[in-house]
C-alpha cells in the first residue's frame, strides 16, 4: 500500500511541475489519522499531503462534474479507484468531461473499509488508525485501542467487486491487482432479506428508511453522475414533482428520480451510501436498479468509454415488452 | 443543588411523560445502532456514552417540515361556513378595489406545540437553541415566530454535562462550555451512581419538586464540580475570536484562499441541517385543487438556488462563494446583529461532512490576518 | 402518511355511497394509442370506466417517475401504452421508452407495488378492440387488488 501511495505522490509531483495540470486531486489525511479526506495539491512540494490507504473511500470523480472543476478550462488531476473509474466512463460516455482537460490516475484497489463500522466499536471517539497488512487498529482518544481483520471491515460492495482495476486511467499507480476469478459479470451481493418481504412489507420497510431522511441532499451532490444541480427536475415548482415538506413519501419519490435519473450510469460506486449522515440503505435501490438492468440488457454501467449509458440508447431488437 | 440516583432515571422518565412528550438520544434498532434523539418509550434507556447525537434536538422546537397553515376557497353558494365567519367576504377591500364577488378564502393557523421535555441534550445544542431564539423571538425588535415560541414556552430543556469531549469539540473557544448552562432549564452533571441536578430556570425548579430528586450530598456537590472543572481543560482550543469579524471582512474578496478551503466542498447541507444554530428556512404554499398548506422547512445556504431570483439572477452561484457566506455568517453577519456567534462548537459539522470540511480550519485561516496573493513567493 | 382504505370488490362504476372505487391512470401517446382509445369510444366498445387517460406526445416523453407519481397521489394501476416498437409516429422514441418502462416493471414491486398494478403495451390506432381487452382486463385486475393501501409511495 505505502508503495501505491509512493506512486501516486511520484506521478503528481511530475504531472504538476510539468504543468499538465493546474491541480491534483487525491486523498489525504483530514483533522486527526483516522480520517481520509479528498485533497486538492496544487504545487508540486506539497504532494506529500497525497496518501493511499484503505480509509481512501471517496470517489474523487465527482470533483469533475459540471459546475465542480474549479474554473471551465482548468486541467485536472485526479485519482480514481475501479469504481470510481466507472463513474467517470460514464461522465467520458456522455462527453461531459474532455479527456484532454484530465489527468487521471488509476489506483488499483483491494478494498475499502468502513470507519463507521469500526466507530460503532468504540463508546469513545475514534482518532487514529493505523494499517499494518491485513489488521487494522483503531484507538480512541481516551486511550482504548482494538484489532480487527482488513476483511471484517470491508464494505459490502468491495466484497463483490469485479472491477478493483480502474477501467479508464492515463497512468497507473503500480501494479493491477489480481482480477477476480469466477464467473464474469457482477456479484450483486444479497438484497435477500428485503426482496423477500412481501409487497405489503416492503412498502412499510421503505416508509420506515425514508421517514428518517433528512433531504440534506449529500447523496445527490457526492454522486458524480448527478449534475443537473439548479436544473434539477425535483427544484421545480410547475409542475411540482416533490414538493418540499420532508416526510417518507416526499423523500423516496425524491430518491426514486434520483434512481432513474441516473440508471444506466451508477455503477453502484456506493458514495451516496457513504455520504449519508442517517445511514439510509440506498443500496437497496440502486443495486436492484442495477441488477435488473444487468438482467435486461447484460449492461454494466461505466466500463466501456466507447459505450452509451444503456438508457441513453435503444436496439431495435431489444426483447422486451409484448408482441 | 439535588441528586438523581441513576436507577431513578427510569421513573423520572416516566413521571415526565404522563403530562409531556419526553425526548432522549437512544440508539436506533436498525442503523446499526446510530444514536439520535427519540420519543421516550418505557424501559428505552438514554444513550449518554456516546456524547453527541446524530442531530441537533433543534427539530423539535423548528420543525423540519411545519405546516402552519391552511388555506380553502370557496364558491359563493357553497354549503359550509355562514358569512359572517368567512375572511375577505366579497366587498372592497382596504385599497378600495373590487374583491372577486364570488370566490372567498379563508385561512386558519395552525399551531402545534404539545408539552415537551428534551432529556440528554448537550450544553451545545442548548446554547444553539438560544441562538435561533435570537431570530425568532423578537431580539431587537426585529421578528416573533408564534409557532416557533409556541413551542419553545411548551419544551423544558434538560441537559447533561459532558465528560469527555470529543477531539471535534471546541465550545470553549467560543465562550461557550462542556457545563454550560445558556438555554438549559436543569443542568444534569454525572457523577458517581447518578447525576447533579441544578435548576436554572422556573421550569427547572418546577422539575426538582418531584420525588425522583435527593437533596445532594457535599460530597456529590464537590464531584461534580470536579467534573466541571477538569473536563473545561480537556477541549482543544480551536483558535481565538479576537479580529475574527474584522478579518473576514478584510479576506472578503480573497477568492483564491476561499477556493482552496472550499476545493473539497460538495455543496450539499449537510452540514446545516446538523447545526444546532442554523436556522434558513423556506416558505412554500401547497396547493390542490382549492384548498392548501402554507409549510415552512428548513433550507440550506449550499443550494445552488439558495440565494437564486425570480429574475434568474443568482448572487451566489459560485459554490465558493456559498461557502465563504456560511462561515461569514456564523462568524460576522450573524454577531453583528445579534451580539453573539452563531456557532456552539459542537463539531457535528465537521465529522457528518462527507468530506470533512473543517470549521476551525476555515475560521482559523480566514479569521486571521491573510498575505495578499501578490506579496507571496511563488 | 397511511390511508386506510377497504379492499372493495366492486362491479365497474367507479364510486357509489361514499366508496372510493378504484382509479387507475392511462399513460398514453397521442398517435397510436390515444386514438385507438379514441376509435373505442367511436365504436362504443363497452369498457370500465375507471380509466383516466394522460395524453403524451409519445411514449418517449415518459419519464419513468409519472407513474411514480401518479401511484404516490392515490393511482391504484398504472396503464401506459404506445406505437408498437418499429412504428412510432417519431421513428425511435417507443425504443427508447421499451427499455426505460421495462426497467419501471422490474423495479414497481421491489418498491412496494403490486406487479399487477402496472403495465405497458402497444396498442395502435387501428385495434380498437385489442384496447377494450388491455383496458378491461388490467383494471378488472386492480379492482381485484382493490384500492391501494398507499405508504411511502
Amino acid at each position: 500500500m505505502s508503495e501505491r501511495q509512493a506512486e501516486i505522490r511520484e506521478l503528481a509531483k511530475a504531472a504538476l511541475s510539468e504543468g499538465r495540470v493546474d491541480y491534483f486531486i487525491g486523498w489525504g489525511t483530514g483533522y486527526d489519522n483516522s480520517q481520509i479526506v479528498p485533497v486538492f495539491v496544487r504545487d508540486a512540494g506539497e504532494v506529500d499531503e497525497l496518501v493511499w490507504n484503505p480509509l481512501a473511500q471517496h470517489n474523487l470523480s465527482v470533483y469533475l462534474k459540471r459546475k465542480m472543476p474549479e474554473s471551465p478550462d482548468a486541467k485536472i488531476g485526479v485519482c480514481v479507484k475501479g469504481c470510481d473509474s466507472r463513474t467517470l466512463v460514464s461522465l467520458l460516455q456522455e462527453e461531459l468531461v474532455d479527456p484532454e482537460q484530465i489527468y487521471v490516475v488509476g489506483v488499483p484497489c483491494d478494498g475499502v473499509i468502513n470507519r463507521r463500522a469500526v466507530e460503532k466499536e468504540f463508546s469513545g471517539e475514534v482518532v487514529d488508525i493505523l494499517f499494518d497488512g491485513g489488521r487494522v487498529t483503531a484507538t480512541s482518544r481516551d486511550g482504548e485501542s482494538k484489532e480487527f481483520s482488513r476483511e471484517d471491515l470491508l464494505f459490502d460492495h468491495c466484497r463483490s467487486c469485479r472491477y478493483p482495476n480502474p477501467l479508464y486511467q492515463d497512468d497507473s499507480a503500480g501494479d493491477p491487482v489480481p482480477e477476480p476469478e469466477g464467473e464474469a459479470g457482477p456479484i450483486w451481493e444479497s438484497l435477500e432479506e428485503f426482496e423477500a418481504l412481501s409487497t405489503d412489507q416492503k412498502s412499510a420497510r421503505l416508509e420506515e428508511v425514508f421517514s428518517t431522511c433528512i433531504r440534506c441532499f449529500a447523496c445527490i451532490h457526492v454522486c458524480p453522475v448527478c449534475y443537473c444541480w439548479d436544473q434539477c427536475v425535483c427544484r421545480s415548482r410547475k409542475p411540482e414533482l416533490v414538493s418540499q415538506k420532508v416526510e417518507a413519501k416526499e423523500n423516496l419519490m425524491f430518491q426514486m428520480i434520483h434512481m432513474f435519473h441516473v440508471a444506466g450510469r451508477c455503477p453502484s460506486c456506493g458514495a451516496c451510501d457513504r455520504a449519508c449522515p442517517v445511514e439510509i440503505p440506498l443500496y437497496l435501490l440502486h443495486r436492484k436498479m442495477n441488477q435488473e438492468l444487468h438482467d435486461m440488457l447484460g449492461f454494466e454501467a461505466g466500463v466501456d468509454v466507447e459505450a452509451k449509458p444503456a438508457l441513453q440508447t435503444f436496439d431495435v431488437e431489444d426483447p422486451f415488452g409484448e408482441h | 443543588m439535588k441528586f438523581l440516583a441513576e436507577d431513578k432515571l427510569q421513573s423520572l422518565l416516566k413521571e415526565l411523560a404522563n403530562a409531556a412528550q419526553v425526548v432522549i438520544p437512544a440508539r436506533a434498532e436498525d442503523a446499526e445502532g446510530m444514536v439520535s434523539f427519540r420519543a421516550w418509550e418505557p424501559g428505552v434507556e438514554p444513550e449518554l456514552d456516546v456524547l453527541l447525537t446524530r442531530q441537533s434536538a433543534k427539530e423539535f422546537i423548528f420543525k423540519q417540515c411545519e405546516e402552519y397553515l391552511t388555506y380553502h376557497y370557496t364558491m359563493e353558494g357553497e354549503t359550509g361556513v355562514p358569512e359572517e365567519e368567512e375572511e375577505g367576504s366579497p366587498g372592497e377591500d382596504e385599497d378600495g378595489l373590487e374583491e372577486i364577488a364570488h370566490e372567498t378564502l379563508r385561512v386558519e393557523a395552525r399551531v402545534e406545540a404539545p408539552p415537551q421535555v428534551l432529556f440528554g441534550l448537550r450544553p451545545c445544542d442548548a446554547s444553539g437553541l438560544v441562538q435561533i431564539d435570537n431570530v425568532f423571538s423578537g431580539y431587537g425588535g426585529f421578528y416573533f415566530d408564534p409557532m416557533y415560541n409556541a413551542r419553545r414556552e411548551a419544551t423544558t430543556i434538560l441537559a447533561v454535562a459532558c465528560a469527555e469531549p470529543r477531539s471535534t469539540c471546541f465550545c470553549t473557544s467560543l465562550g461557550g462550555s462542556p457545563s454550560g448552562t445558556e438555554g438549559v432549564d436543569a443542568l444534569f452533571t454525572p457523577v458517581e451512581g447518578g447525576f447533579t441536578v441544578e435548576a436554572l430556570t422556573d421550569k427547572g425548579e418546577e422539575l426538582v419538586k418531584s420525588s425522583a430528586f435527593v437533596d445532594a450530598e457535599g460530597s456529590q456537590e464537590e464531584a461534580a464540580a470536579k467534573v466541571k472543572e477538569e473536563i473545561e481543560g480537556k477541549v482543544d482550543e480551536a483558535f481565538g475570536l479576537e479580529g475574527v469579524r474584522e478579518n473576514l471582512q478584510a479576506n472578503f474578496e480573497d477568492t483564491e484562499g476561499w477556493d482552496e478551503l472550499a476545493s473539497r466542498c460538495i455543496s450539499c447541507g449537510t452540514c446545516t441541517y446538523v447545526c444546532p444554530n442554523c436556522y434558513c428556512f423556506n416558505i412554500t404554499d401547497h396547493k390542490v385543487e382549492t384548498s392548501g398548506e402554507r409549510v415552512r422547512t428548513w433550507d440550506n445556504c449550499f443550494n445552488p438556488s439558495y440565494t437564486l431570483e425570480t429574475s434568474g439572477h443568482n448572487p451566489r452561484a459560485s459554490k465558493r462563494n456559498r461557502f465563504r457566506n456560511r462561515f461569514s455568517h456564523k462568524f460576522w453577519y450573524y454577531p453583528e446583529k445579534y451580539d453573539s456567534l452563531l456557532c456552539s462548537g459542537c463539531g457535528r459539522c465537521i465529522t457528518h461532512c462527507p468530506v470533512r470540511i473543517d470549521l476551525r480550519e476555515v475560521v482559523r485561516e480566514m479569521g486571521s490576518p491573510r498575505v495578499a496573493a501578490s506579496g507571496e513567493e511563488a | 402518511m397511511t390511508e386506510k382504505t377497504e379492499t372493495k370488490q366492486s362491479g365497474d362504476t367507479a364510486s357509489k355511497d361514499g366508496d372510493r372505487g378504484i382509479k387507475v391512470i392511462g399513460i398514453l401517446c397521442n398517435w397510436c394509442s390515444y386514438a385507438g382509445a379514441d376509435s373505442a369510444g367511436t365504436a362504443r366498445l363497452k369498457q370500465p370506466v375507471d380509466l383516466r387517460i394522460v395524453r403524451t406526445p409519445c411514449t418517449g416523453r415518459i419519464d419513468p417517475i409519472f407513474a411514480l407519481k401518479a401511484f404516490e397521489k392515490g393511482a391504484d394501476g398504472v396503464l401506459v401504452s404506445g406505437c408498437h416498437p418499429g412504428d412510432c409516429h417519431y421513428a425511435e422514441g417507443n425504443y427508447y421508452a421499451r427499455r426505460r418502462l421495462e426497467l419501471l416493471d422490474r423495479l414497481i414491486p421491489h418498491l412496494g407495488i403490486e406487479p399487477e398494478r402496472f403495465r405497458y403495451t402497444w396498442v395502435s390506432a387501428s385495434e380498437s378492440k385489442r384496447w377494450q381487452e388491455v383496458v378491461t382486463e388490467f383494471v378488472g385486475k386492480v379492482k381485484q387488488l382493490g384500492p391501494r393501501e398507499r405508504r411511502a409511495l
